[in-house]
């Protein structure tokens, strides 16, 4: 395949993903390491690099609309940040060291973590100030978030605990060049008893500096290739792009099914390829 | 203190906005050329060769963008896009100064250190 065409297409495919990424609120990153090895054949690694710097894109592009609401703790993503930018670090190193067929197999066990997680709010928490934790306090992640009347105080728990899973994130961020989101909600969330809304913001502003650190690992070991990036990140951006234009109108639910169930078949596709050693 | 912190937040997620669009558009320059000169040649993304020492490191990428590299003008928009979250860093360690935030001064410092190892470690 000519270099135009093969832009052409994987701009195309990116397009499209990010697209159906930023409508559901997945995100369009997990999908671009599946299009590009399963559909167009690229190397694992090349494959990673691109996606990093796409998943960068998407971060920094939405940073300004969730900022705006006002919900998100720059003091949590920053403490958070600490783990998974140390993560990533470890991961990119890792991913040297591993077999490309080993790592699309974890590859694909995310993709079903991903496509089976729920993004919905589940109300069963209560962030009840009361219950704040020695050390959140002391580290002042403490917050409040603007609610229907006025400001709404929320403490932190379980402070060990997400730091933990944020330097899983952060490692897996590294490994596969992803943005780790569905897990950092789910650490700051579920473990850290942050609110759901408070959740989601930090995590956007997080994935960027998270892909950021991986990616500079990658730039210098000569996994970024710019033939690649180029239609990867322009069709990423676009479809993100034109997604948040449309969130607002949409009711994206039979929306987010299908791109779940895409998600499920590419995780088998990942999971059997990887072991079957084709990739 | 929440205040300064939105109102410092708001003016970064702007610049954010900005540093992805510049980035788009420098990478869309050197897409163009890149297409221009190299448009009917074969892809060569299925084995791994690894990518060119030019096109590794900042200060190679923006030797050989003077050079009107097509290849090294996408990359500087690689450098751009990555620098958007580090830049935000960058702010974040300004302002925490600024409110006298020790703590948080700190502890971003060591965000952008880790982050700084990456890119150029």
């Amino acid at each position: 395949m000519n270099i135009s065409l093969f832009s052409a297409l994987v701009f195309g495919g990116s397009l499209l993903a990010g697209f159906l990424g930023s409508l559901t609120g997945l995100g369009g990153g997990v999908v671009i390491v599946p299009l590009l090895t399963l559909a167009f054949g690229v190397d694992f690694r090349y494959a990673v690099g691109a996606s990093l710097v796409s998943v960068i894109a998407t971060s920094s592009g939405a940073a300004a609309a969730y900022v705006r609401e006002g919900y998100s703790n720059i003091r949590v993503g920053l403490f958070l940040e600490i783990a998974t930018s140390a993560g990533a670090l470890a991961g990119a190193g890792l991913a040297t060291r591993v077999s490309t067929s080993a790592l699309a197999v974890i590859f694909g066990l995310v993709l079903l973590y991903s496509a089976l997680s729920s993004t919905e709010h589940k109300p069963s928490d209560t962030h009840d100030p009361a219950s704040r934790d020695g050390l959140g306090a002391k580290l002042r992640l403490n917050g409040e978030y603007p609610g229907s009347s006025g400001s709404v105080a929320y403490a932190v728990r379980r402070v060990p605990l997400g730091f933990s899973m944020m330097a899983v994130a952060g490692a897996l961020s590294g490994l596969l060049g992803i943005g780790s989101g569905a897990l950092k909600v789910l650490a700051m969330d579920r473990a850290m008893g942050l609110p759901f809304k408070v959740s989601t913001t930090t995590s956007n502003f997080m994935i960027g500096v998270t892909a950021a650190a991986s990616a500079g690992v990658y730039l210098s070991r000569g996994y970024i290739e710019p033939g690649l990036v180029m239609p990867v990140m322009l069709g990423v951006l676009g479809g993100a792009f034109a997604g948040s234009r449309l969130l607002a109108r949409a009711r994206a639910s039979s929306l987010r099914n299908l791109f779940r169930a895409v998600l499920l078949v590419l995780a088998v596709e990942m999971i059997y390829n990887g072991w079957t050693h084709r990739i | 203190m929440r205040i300064t912190d939105t109102t410092i937040e708001r003016n970064i997620g702007r610049l954010l906005q900005w540093g992805v669009l510049v980035s788009g558009l420098v990478m869309l320059t050197g897409a163009a050329i890149y297409l221009k000169r190299y448009g009917f040649e074969q892809t060569h993304y299925r084995q791994f060769h690894g990518v060119p020492a030019e096109f590794k490191s900042p200060a190679a990428i923006l030797r050989e963008v003077l050079n009107l590299r097509a290849r090294a003008i996408i990359q500087l928009g690689v450098l751009l896009m990555i620098a958007t979250p580090v830049l935000r860093v960058v702010f974040a360690v300004g302002a925490f100064l600024l409110e006298r935030d020790w703590l948080y001064a700190g502890i971003s410092a060591v965000v952008l250190a880790l982050l700084s190892y990456a890119l150029f470690g």
